[in-house]
């Protein structure tokens, strides 16, 4: 079964997540970061997709802790979501290399596309060992 | 500290705009992360895109989204229903358009006149007849397959016949002027585009089912082009018209009739779409009393479409029948007591 297309948005949410637990204003930070500044996420666009994603079963609440008089409730990466994030990667590894490569036959090179950039790919079908627990 | 505080309560005051259980429970949580965004970039008030974001959230919240309560859910599936059949509804209204648009150049049917039957013609006004046919079509399929932004759009297509193409009112083919039939035209047009657009929100779920709705829409519009196209169908004002009170006394009667086995979501997005068909009733009556053209002198000239007219009188007291028998055992299910309160009495 093919899973749901992300929005870069959800992506970049798993993806702040992917190395340790956050709290909404620190997803809210890393996502920007991450994304160089482009993207700056709304509270109702976060909560949204916090929803969302917790009742697919890629993310869960870890602990709550209370500084300065204000709550804070962390989110972590289920097994699901960790194996989500992995797939959503590689097949996105996969079509930047495939691009990367196409671009090469023009002469454009690509920063950041890696030693793998001149190599055959599978444009649109991401490796598909990587589904864990999914 | 009076500064911090007001500044809270302006946040507070954002998020009163969610459902009040939903702010319960993630209530403080969201103050605190819009506190902090506030501190980091030096505010003492929400913005006007932090406004938007909440009450796009609270919108999706009472339509349904993740986190939603199961009335919400309910209100939000009703919604979608709406739309759907909405749609439906909208692609068999217009189908005489690509029923009668060949008959212009190929074989044109004695008597046909489409200027008298579709206002004026030009090619202005057959665009617009065949994007009220195909709009709908590819609306459903869009939202049927999750493409929930090219659906939306191509449904609103139905806004823009109504607002800026005043002769589309008369899109039942009616001698225009009608009340009851405007309303009915209108309504058929802005209900499901305005339920799609809080129905189908980025949060929604996929429509259960897809192509049982693409084949709906082929079974009901298909044989309408098929008849339309018809010489014994000339008679667009009879047939639109019937089309629509058909519909609708069948909608509100199924509705009526099946409100404990199909769920509430089914029942009230039936009785929705169905009730303003309904308003054309009164018109369908004048259909076989007044003028030249009414069921008597047809019937008396053995015009063609007497067929037609005979088929369709029987149709909607058949329909007008079933809903008040229906309508009748409604009332004396409500009336009716439960056991054991009856044994209180």
């Amino acid at each position: 079964m093919n899973s749901p297309t992300r929005t870069e948005q959800v992506f970049l949410i798993l993806t702040a997540l992917a190395d340790r637990p956050r709290h909404g204003y620190g997803i809210v930070q890393e996502v920007e970061k991450l994304s160089e500044g482009r993207t700056r996420l709304k509270v109702g666009t976060l909560y949204g997709a916090l929803d969302r994603l917790t009742t697919e079963g890629l993310l869960e609440p870890d602990r709550e802790e209370v500084e300065s008089g204000r709550l804070r409730r962390y989110y972590r990466l289920t097994e699901r979501g960790v194996a989500a994030l992995t797939e959503d990667a590689e097949r996105m590894a996969a079509n930047a290399r495939a691009a990367a490569q196409r671009l090469g036959v023009r002469g454009v090179r690509v920063s950041g596309a890696g030693a793998d950039a001149g190599r055959p790919t599978n444009l649109g079908q991401g490796p598909r060992t990587a589904r864990g627990a999914a | 500290v009076s500064t911090q505080e007001s500044r809270t309560d302006r946040y507070r005051r954002v998020l009163a705009l969610l459902p009040r259980a939903y702010l319960e429970q993630r209530g403080e949580e969201m103050l605190a992360v819009m506190l902090d965004g506030a501190e980091g970039e030096g505010r003492d008030r929400p913005s006007a895109g932090e406004l938007l974001s909440v009450l796009g959230l609270s919108l999706r919240l009472r339509t349904g989204a993740p986190g939603a309560s199961p009335r919400a859910r309910s209100v939000g599936e009703m919604l979608r229903l709406i739309t759907l059949i909405g749609l439906l509804l909208q692609a068999a209204a217009f189908a005489s358009a690509p029923a009668q648009l060949p008959h212009l150049w190929i074989s044109p049917i004695p008597g046909l006149d489409y200027a008298a039957n579709f206002g004026r013609f030009d090619l202005w006004h057959v665009v617009g007849d065949l994007s009220g046919f195909v709009c709908p079509f590819l609306a459903l399929a869009a939202l049927s397959r999750g493409e929930r932004r090219l659906g939306l759009v191509l449904t609103t297509n139905a806004l823009v016949l109504v607002s800026s193409f005043p002769p589309h009112l008369d899109m039942f083919r009616y001698p225009a002027g009608f009340l009851g039939q405007t309303y009915a035209a209108v309504a058929l047009c802005v209900i499901p585009t305005v339920s799609g657009l809080l129905g189908f929100h980025r949060e929604a779920p996929r429509v259960v089912r897809p192509r049982r709705w693409f084949t709906a829409v082929f079974a009901l519009a298909v044989p309408l082009v098929v008849l339309d196209s018809m010489p014994i169908a000339r008679d667009w004002a009879l047939a639109s018209n019937v089309f629509a009170v058909v519909c609708g006394c069948a909608a509100v009667g199924i509705a009526l009739s099946r409100t404990r086995s199909r769920g509430g979501a089914w029942p009230a997005a039936l009785m929705v779409v169905g009730s303003p068909m309904l308003l054309m009733l009164p018109e369908s009556m004048n259909l076989y009393t007044f003028g030249g053209s009414s069921f008597i002198s047809r019937l008396l000239l053995t015009d063609p479409s007497t067929f037609v007219a005979l088929v369709a009188l029987a149709v909607e007291v058949l329909l007008a029948v079933a809903l008040a028998v229906s309508l009748a055992r409604r009332l004396r299910r409500s009336g009716r007591l439960p056991a054991e309160l009856r044994g209180q009495r």
